[in-house]
């Protein structure tokens, strides 16, 4: 049976015990694990950093499951997870200072050209150059809108925030992003 | 007046949105995203993943409520060799407490007359001398026989009649356990 084709309740069902829990994991991975990676790699941006938050992420969804209230859909609660950790990353590295924001030029940019594993042309480049200077959150809605292709109320219940206040937020980030290719004569 | 219908493609929903709002990044959603993962990548992590926190389990040790041990020993003592053997151990604390408590200091005391001391039997005489009925020492005396017996004079008891002086005299130099034979 494709992991896709198994329900949220099935692999809750198997996580909550211990003999099972291991199967449960495999499921939940297959069915879960590429659409978690594209969510953290469009924040972090780099290929080796995305993996090593998305391990974190799921290493804390094997020990927490229990506190899986169930109150939302499994995703939701994955998707908050994953969140939480890409944003505690983006601000640990900022810390650190390998890649500050606030510099001059396209640091972000300059350090996906270098990626090997982007292949990129110039504009997307630049789109996640400016998608990089937006506030997380304001971020966060860019991506499920944008690349996630998410509705208006999935993502109200995914962020828990209202459809209206989502819809201005992607619009205002939408502004911010063609003035910023407009400013650049990327057009 | 045109309705949006309800449940629109998102993607066409997206679309339409961005054709509004910005004309530039609808063009560049329809190009590559330019993000690549290596070949095998989806592939390898759920081993990776699973080794990782295989690993993690080894070097912490699993927490456990701080009742669990507790709980683990009563059901060991639960089983039947240890529980006959703490049974056994329970009934032999049990009879030695019992033991100590008839024998030891706080135990009952002795109820018979030749546990008294000569000094208690002679205060509790003199006490109470008033008290001994001559009849009743005549009585428990018989013919006189007794009193030889516990080693009381004859003149004590002449011809019927009681010397009273001569008894008071004889009953404080009697042994204690000589007085009891004669009631």
């Amino acid at each position: 049976m494709p992991e896709t084709a198994i329900s949220d309740e099935q692999i809750l069902g198997l996580m909550q015990h211990q003999q099972t829990r291991e199967k449960g994991f495999r499921l939940l991975l297959g069915k879960y694990q590429e659409r978690l990676y594209w969510q953290i790699r469009r924040m972090v941006l780099n290929h080796e950093d995305t993996n090593d938050v998305l391990q974190n992420c799921m290493v804390k969804v094997f020990r927490s499951i229990d506190q899986f209230e169930g109150k939302s859909a499994l995703y939701t609660w994955l998707f908050r997870i994953a969140a939480n950790e890409s944003i505690t990353f983006l601000n640990q590295r900022q810390k650190r200072g390998s890649t500050s924001l606030d510099e001059e030029g396209a640091p972000v940019a300059n350090g996906l050209k270098a990626d090997p594993y982007f292949d990129g042309d110039k504009l997307q480049a630049a789109l996640h150059q400016v998608l990089h200077s937006l506030p997380d959150k304001q971020r966060q809605v860019f991506n499920l809108r944008y690349f996630e292709e998410m509705s208006y109320h999935d993502m109200a219940a995914v962020l828990n925030t209202s459809e209206g206040a989502l819809k201005a937020s992607f619009h205002h980030a939408v502004k911010k992003i063609e003035h910023y290719f407009r400013e650049r004569g990327l057009e | 007046m045109n309705e949006k219908p309800k449940d629109m493609n998102p993607k066409v929903e997206l679309r339409d949105e961005l054709r509004a709002l910005s004309p530039l990044l609808e063009q560049l959603k329809s190009g590559k995203e330019g993000f690549q993962v290596p070949e095998t990548y989806f592939q390898n992590l759920e081993g990776e993943l699973l080794e990782r926190i295989q690993q993690q389990e080894r070097r912490t040790p699993v927490r456990t409520p701080w009742w669990q041990p507790l709980l683990e020993q009563w059901q060991l003592l639960l089983q039947p060799r240890y529980a006959l053997a703490l049974a056994s151990v329970l009934v032999l604390v049990a009879a030695g407490g019992y033991l100590i408590v008839r024998t030891g200091p706080g135990a009952a005391p002795c109820q018979d007359i030749a546990c008294l001391t000569a000094e208690e039997v002679r205060s509790y005489i003199e006490t109470n001398i008033h008290d001994f009925d001559t009849r009743t020492i005549l009585d428990a005396g018989g013919a006189g026989d007794a009193f030889d017996d516990v080693g009381l004079p004859s003149s004590v008891f002449e011809e019927g009649e009681l010397n009273e002086d001569e008894l008071l005299d004889a009953l404080e130099s009697l042994d204690p356990e000589d007085l009891e034979t004669l009631f």
